[in-house]
């Protein structure tokens, strides 16, 4: 058997080593993903989870998907049509689309629309609105409509366009691989990234037919979205881990996600199961006025980051974040990755990390060694307040659920066990 | 009242949780304390001695139980806030090492891919599936831990042979591995002395009497208490014997051991016999006894079995420097400042050479027969008009290069006399004139220096700095005039040739060099390599799979 899983494993992560993802388009999310057609749909993050089961940031985020989708006019409607399971919802992972946070989707959001040239397969995810109250965290008031409208009408639109001018799109690989020396691991930190994605599209932008005014607008929210990479980074670790998920064998963990209740586990081996388990809650740092107390549990399906190596998996590649992440400072970020190392297979040559001696980011989560090993993967994360429009009120770090990797070493006993 | 506090994740190894226990067994109010990790054999510990709780009864082997029989739940907090203290004072300690650390064996091979040995003392339940692990990725093995089931053990030896690795243990407690001392070893200078123990402090005291006799040692290999057993048929024992016969560094072998099954005993004398290295053996409860011309003598006691092993060594170097021999090269040249040292080395000499004793001393001649002479420097012909030589050994010096030069002779024979009186530096005029000697000589064969230092350890000359020199410039020095006398008699003898010991097959790996250690369990196994100069990576181990039976057969099944 070990032979057998060996080379299962190879070949997963050669999969994850060629992958060669670009960015090609933003577009209306029923546009490009076909599950919206026909009805009321909301794509959520983490494993499958009712709206009554939901915890604060994702039930307002789905208020606020009613409110902009025009679905409901106001927050008690909005409450009411949901409750009455008006509504229906599929996890984003369901859909080859991933969410931040709450991850809620609504047809008419505008997706960045990944395609892993290499297998020719796409993944999807919203657009990062920025900080302060924000639809993924949470919010859903005024504020945090009008924005949404303006990235629906005006950002989307602008993108699609300078994207259209740029014959293959945007090469990620090089991009992060690039931003990975400048400091980001792509989950709590990617000012460089969005810094390097700027300078990529702003030729084009400059080029295409939008007036002057709008074209300010679009360039001076990408130049002060510190966090605009990330949504990019997600499509493209979620690109990359679908492809090394059909493979269809081994024990690779190919996503890891969360909805607020519970933590998912995909692996490269056992299809299209999750393995699910309780989350824990994150613990961190807090903005003034509030503290642990008022944290959300574990939420979002941005430990897709984590999944592929990058994020607190990379944490040494960030010192710049190790203290707002809760970790004390370089030597614990040391600790960290060179302890994420223990648990996976192999390192990312494409994403070699100066503040490691150049080692290669982790690649490769192998439910065994998890197992083994007790170590569970880390995963950095922001923190939303757990009551619905509050928003984010922290950042930190948090483990994934051992459970998770337990059952699924069960089910790949099952499987591959003698 | 009993009060049970569990901690997960925090796994400690059981001697600190000890320490940690009467630590905080002191604090008033309590009258009984525990504190262990939830393994089963610990549950059973918890039940035995009436302190268990459901708490401790659902407890995983990776959780940290604490046990508390007091009359207030105050009394819990303090032992609590002890423990934490305890526990934050490990991780600051832990986070000061000077060594790499990690949670895995591959974490630990991933900070030195060149590993050799993985040293193993981790709870016995789990230490043979480890030392599996370890001999998977060719590491050899040293288990400290015990409790490991002889089928275990005999399996573990089995696979090691197949690939040429060793098994030192289970319950091995002491090793020294190419200068690298592992868990209870001593500090020995580094030597050609290979020993093979069956026997922890039986190994520490013939490596202690070693040292006494101012010898060092290549290696002490471990091999744990039940190796010479017939359940394990001395699988270790036998690989070891091989790995010294083939380690060109070690020129003789001592074996120790007590009493072994009959079968398993014969097997080892086969095989210390059969290789061409000499040997001493001592199995405890035999008696002494002669070698009989295999090469192989046997000691009744420890101190003799170090004693032998150390008069093994001088006839291998007897042996070397007879090699270094033109067939012309016959004669001993013993040159004296010392008159009835002179008298004596010419007595020996007769005794040795066949020539009867006659006490002439013409011309300070005291001996003289097949070309051998014995001189007395100290004698009143060479004493006209110069100081004695044990003040100004000018003419000794000269005597020494005249000799060295000579094509017959095969030994310079010496004494250095130091104290009040002497000469302020006689072993280092004595070692610069053996070094003109060698350079002065032009025909062919090496001529061996021997010398006899007569003083006292607080002489002003400081006796081993005036041994040290002449071993420097490769004089051999003997601990007494006989000793002396005897050697270079020796030389010019007839002997069995021990000059090229390593039987030309390759040399094991691990013991070519000072070995790289990955540490699985007690740190503080770690720091003393790291104390001693050693590379170690410490694995901060825990139980596989927090202890769960069924995800580590899962895990075995996927391996």
């Amino acid at each position: 058997m070990s032979n057998f899983l060996k080379e299962a494993n190879e070949k997963v992560v050669e999969k994850i080593k060629a992958a060669r993802p670009y960015l090609i388009d933003v577009k209306p999310a029923a546009e490009v993903i076909s599950a919206f057609a026909g009805r009321k749909l909301l794509l959520h993050a983490g494993p499958p989870i009712k709206y009554e089961e939901m915890t604060g940031p994702m039930r307002g985020a789905c208020l606020g998907a009613l409110l902009f989708e025009g679905w409901a006019k106001d927050e008690a409607e909005a409450d009411k049509m949901l409750k009455a399971g008006e509504i229906e919802f599929a996890m984003c992972h369901s859909v080859d689309a991933v969410g931040p946070m709450g991850g809620i989707t609504s047809p008419n959001m505008p997706v960045l629309v990944v395609k892993n040239d290499t297998d020719g397969n796409f993944a999807y995810c919203n657009m990062n609105e920025g900080i302060g109250k924000v639809m993924r965290f949470g919010a859903y008031g005024d504020e945090v409509q009008t924005r949404l409208r303006w990235m629906r009408d005006t950002l989307a639109p602008a993108l699609s366009a300078a994207l259209a001018t740029m014959p293959q799109g945007i090469d990620l690989t090089a991009m992060m691989a690039q931003a990975i020396t400048m400091g980001d691991e792509f989950h709590q930190r990617n000012i460089a990234a969005s810094a390097l994605f700027l300078r990529s599209v702003a030729p084009a932008l400059s080029r295409i037919e939008i007036s002057n005014e709008k074209r300010a607008e679009v360039t001076d929210f990408l130049g002060r979205t510190d966090q605009f990479f990330l949504n990019i980074a997600m499509a493209y670790c979620k690109a990359v881990m679908d492809a090394a998920h059909s493979v269809g064998e081994g024990t690779i963990v190919t996503a890891m996600t969360r909805n607020g209740k519970m933590f998912g586990v995909r692996v490269s081996g056992l299809g299209d199961q999750w393995f699910t388990a309780p989350v824990n809650t994150p613990v961190g740092l807090f903005f003034t006025g509030y503290s642990q107390e008022d944290a959300n549990p574990d939420i979002g399906d941005s430990a897709i980051t984590e999944t592929f190596g990058v994020g607190a998996m990379a944490m040494i590649a960030a010192p710049g974040v190790t203290r707002f992440v809760g970790a004390g400072g370089f030597d614990d970020a040391l600790e960290i990755s060179n302890e994420m190392a223990e648990i996976c297979l192999a390192q990312n040559p494409a994403l070699p990390i100066p503040t490691w001696n150049f080692r290669g980011a982790c690649l490769g989560i192998d439910v065994r060694m998890v197992v083994e090993s007790g170590i569970t993967p880390v995963i950095n994360t922001g923190i939303a307040h757990k009551d619905p429009g509050v928003g984010q009120v922290g950042a930190g770090t948090v483990r994934a659920p051992m459970a998770c990797f337990e059952q699924a070493l069960l089910a790949l006993d099952k499987k591959y066990g003698k | 009242m009993l009060f049970s506090v569990i901690k997960t994740g925090v796994f400690q190894d059981s001697v600190s949780l000890m320490l940690l226990t009467k630590k905080v067994s002191t604090l008033p109010g309590v009258d009984r304390l525990s504190v262990m990790m939830g393994t089963p054999a610990n549950k059973e510990i918890f039940q035995n001695t009436g302190l268990s709780t459901p708490e401790v009864e659902a407890a995983k082997p990776s959780d940290l139980c604490v046990v508390v029989d007091a009359a207030s739940a105050d009394v819990v907090d303090e032992v609590m806030k002890g423990i934490e203290a305890f526990l934050s004072d490990q991780s600051v300690r832990r986070k000061g090492a000077d060594y790499s650390q990690t949670k895995t064996l591959d974490g630990a091979l991933s900070q030195i891919p060149d590993a050799d040995i993985a040293l193993i003392s981790v709870a016995g339940r789990y230490a043979a599936r480890l030392a599996g692990q370890a001999l998977d990725r060719g590491l050899n093995v040293m288990m400290f831990s015990d409790n490991v089931s002889t089928e275990d053990e005999a399996a573990l030896k089995k696979r090691a042979h197949e690939k040429g690795l060793l098994v030192m243990g289970p319950d091995c407690g002491t090793s020294m591995i190419g200068g690298q001392p592992l868990a209870f070893a001593n500090v020995n200078k580094d030597g050609t002395i290979g020993l093979i123990g069956a026997s922890g402090t039986g190994l520490q005291a013939v490596m202690a009497g070693i040292d006494f006799y101012d010898e060092g040692l290549s290696h002490a290999i471990g091999l744990g208490g039940r190796d010479l057993s017939s359940e394990i048929g001395g699988t270790s024992a036998l690989d070891a014997i091989d790995f010294l016969a083939r380690d060109p560094k070690t020129e003789v072998i001592g074996f120790i051991s007590k009493p072994p099954a009959k079968a398993i005993r014969d097997k080892i004398v086969s095989a210390l016999e059969a290789q061409p290295k000499p040997a001493v053996a001592i199995f405890l409860g035999e008696e002494g006894k002669a070698d009989e011309g295999k090469g192989l003598t046997f000691a009744g006691t420890l101190d003799e079995a170090a004693f032998l092993a150390v008069q093994a060594l001088k006839s291998v170097q007897a042996s070397k420097c007879r090699a270094a021999l033109t067939p012309q090269q016959r004669q001993i040249r013993g040159l004296y400042c010392g008159g009835t040292l002179a008298s004596e080395a010419a007595l020996l000499m007769g005794r040795g050479l066949n020539v009867p004793f006659t006490g002439a001393h013409d011309e300070g001649i005291m001996f003289s027969a097949d070309g051998s002479t014995v001189i007395d420097l100290g004698d009143d012909v060479y004493t006209v008009g110069r100081a004695h030589p044990m003040i100004d050994p000018t003419l000794r010096g000269e005597m020494i290069v005249e000799a060295g030069k000579d094509s017959a002779v095969a030994v310079v024979l010496m004494d250095v006399v130091i104290g009040y009186g002497a000469h302020e530096d006689p072993a280092g005029q004595a070692a610069e004139m053996v070094e003109a000697a060698r350079k002065a000589r032009t025909c062919g064969g090496d001529v061996t220096y021997v010398a006899y230092v007569c003083g006292a350890k607080n002489d002003p000359q400081n006796l081993e700095a005036q041994k040290a020199k002449l071993i420097e410039a490769g004089v051999i020095v003997a601990d007494s005039n006989r000793e002396a006398v005897e050697f270079s008699l020796s030389i010019i003898s007839e002997g069995k040739d021990l000059s090229s010991p390593a039987n030309g097959k390759e040399a094991p790996k691990l013991l070519n060099h000072r070995p790289k250690v990955v540490n699985l369990g007690l740190r503080s196994f770690a720091d003393d390599i790291h104390k001693s100069g050693g590379e170690v990576v410490h694995v901060n181990w825990a139980p596989p799979a927090g202890g769960d039976e069924t995800l580590i057969a899962a895990l075995d099944r996927l391996a």
